[in-house]
C-alpha cells in the first residue's frame, strides 16, 4: 500500500490538476494537491495496518472490565496498554498489567486509555503521522506534527490525574509498561510527557492549547476535491 | 478495585491457543501417551480424526516441535522416540510472552495508542525523578 502513495499522487494530480488555469497559480494547485494526495495514501496505508492488526487480535483477547471501564483482555506476559480502532477504537490490556500493576496504577491506565478511546485517539495519531511521513522532513512541519503527537499523551494524562488517578500512579505505570515495540512514544515524546507528569501539582491547567494540525491534512483533502469540481 | 466488581477473568489459554492444530494434537498425545513412536502418535491422532493423517505428517509436525524445543527425542529401535519437554502450563507461558509484541511490531504503521513510553535512551536525571515520584504517595488533584 505504501508503494502505491506517490503512484496515487500522481494520478490524484493528474485528474484534479488537469482542468486548472496556467502559470504560477497551478504550480501551486499542483503542489497542494500532490502533498495532499501523498498524505491521504499515508492515511490509507495506516488504515490497511490497523485493520490487519486488529483480525490479527481476533480470538486471542476476552472482554474484560477494570475500574468500570471495559477492556479487551489479551493473554501475555509481556505488558501492554493500548487503544487500536479508527472508528470504534478499543482499550487493550495484557494480563501481565494486571498482574504487575497495582489497582491505583492500573485505573491510572485504564483512565489514560478512555481518553484515548473517547478522542478517537488512534485516528488522530494516524493523521499526525501520515504528515510525518509524507512532509515531516521539513523541520518546523516534523517538530510541530512531534510536539502534537506528545500532546495526545499529556492530555491523556491530565484526564486521568483530573479524574483522581495520581502523579505517581501514573509514574509506576510508565516504569513498569516501558515501551520496546513500533508505536510506542519515541523517547523525544516521553521526555515532554514526563516533564508534564513532574510539574507541581495544579499547574497542569496553564499548559498552553496546542492547534489540532491533525485535521489539516482533511481540509487540504476537500479543498483540493472542490478545486477539482470547480 | 475496591468498590468494583472484579474483573471479568479470561478463560485459561490452552496449548491450541498457542500453536497449530496439528502441533496441538501432537503434543496433547505425547502427554497422554508419554514416550513414543510416530507410529503411535499417529494411531493416538487417527483414532479421533477424519480424514486420517498420514505418517509423513506427523513425522514433519515431531521433528518441528523438535526444532522449537517443545519436544526432545532419543533413538529408539531404527527410529526415534518422542517425548514432551514442557508442560502445557510451560508451552503456552513461553508461546505467549511476546507474542502481542510481535503482533504490534508486525504493524507498526497501525493506529494504536501506546500507553507505554521508551525510557531507553531517556535522560537519566529525568529518569530519576520519574522513579522518585512512583516512589511518592502525593494526593489526588
Amino acid at each position: 500500500m505504501a508503494s502505491m502513495g506517490p503512484l496515487l499522487a500522481l494520478l490524484f494530480v493528474a485528474i484534479c490538476g488537469a482542468p486548472s488555469g496556467s502559470g504560477p497559480v497551478r504550480a501551486i494547485e499542483l503542489v497542494i494537491l500532490a502533498a495532499a494526495a501523498a498524505w491521504l495514501s499515508r492515511v490509507l496505508a495506516h488504515v490497511a495496518a490497523t485493520f490487519r492488526l486488529s483480525r490479527s487480535l481476533e480470538g486471542r483477547w476476552a472482554p474484560g472490565s477494570i475500574q468500570g471501564i471495559e477492556c479487551r483482555v489479551i493473554t501475555d506476559l509481556s505488558a501492554q496498554a493500548f487503544v487500536l480502532g479508527t472508528i470504534r477504537p478499543r482499550i487493550y490490556v495484557t494480563e501481565a498489567v494486571i498482574a504487575i500493576l497495582d489497582a491505583d496504577a492500573q485505573r491510572a491506565v485504564l483512565l489514560h486509555e478512555d481518553h484515548h478511546r473517547r478522542t478517537r485517539a488512534p485516528l488522530r495519531s494516524i493523521l499526525l503521522e501520515s504528515w510525518m511521513d509524507s512532509i515531516g522532513r521539513i523541520p518546523p512541519v516534523g517538530d510541530m506534527m512531534g510536539r502534537r503527537l506528545a500532546r495526545l499523551e499529556q492530555d491523556a494524562d491530565r484526564h486521568a490525574l483530573s479524574r483522581g488517578a495520581r502523579r505517581s500512579d501514573l509514574a509506576r505505570a510508565l516504569l513498569a509498561v516501558e515501551g520496546h515495540v513500533p508505536g510506542t512514544a519515541f523517547t523525544g515524546h516521553a521526555r515532554l510527557r514526563i516533564e508534564a507528569l513532574l510539574e507541581p501539582q495544579g499547574s497542569a491547567s496553564t499548559v498552553a492549547r496546542s492547534v489540532p494540525v491533525e485535521w489539516l491534512g482533511v481540509g487540504m483533502v476537500v479543498a483540493a476535491t472542490l478545486l477539482c469540481v470547480s | 478495585m475496591s468498590g468494583q466488581p472484579p474483573p471479568a477473568q479470561p478463560p485459561a489459554p490452552r496449548v491450541e491457543d498457542v500453536l497449530g492444530p496439528l502441533e496441538a494434537d501432537c503434543l496433547r498425545a505425547l502427554w497422554d501417551l508419554g514416550p513414543s513412536s510416530v507410529a503411535a502418535v499417529l494411531e493416538d491422532i487417527n483414532g479421533s480424526r477424519q480424514p486420517p493423517l498420514a505418517y509423513t505428517t506427523v513425522m514433519t509436525v515431531l521433528a518441528r516441535l523438535h526444532r522449537k524445543g517443545l519436544v526432545e527425542r532419543a533413538p529408539h529401535g531404527r527410529g526415534f522416540a518422542y517425548r514432551a519437554a514442557l508442560t502445557e502450563q510451560e508451552v503456552v507461558d513461553r508461546c505467549t510472552a511476546g507474542a502481542v509484541d510481535a503482533v504490534l511490531a508486525r504493524y507498526g504503521e497501525a493506529a494504536l495508542r501506546h500507553f507505554a513510553t521508551r525510557l531507553g535512551d531517556l535522560d537519566p536525571d529525568l529518569l530519576s525523578a520519574l522513579q522518585q515520584l512512583a516512589a511518592t504517595r502525593d494526593r489526588p488533584e
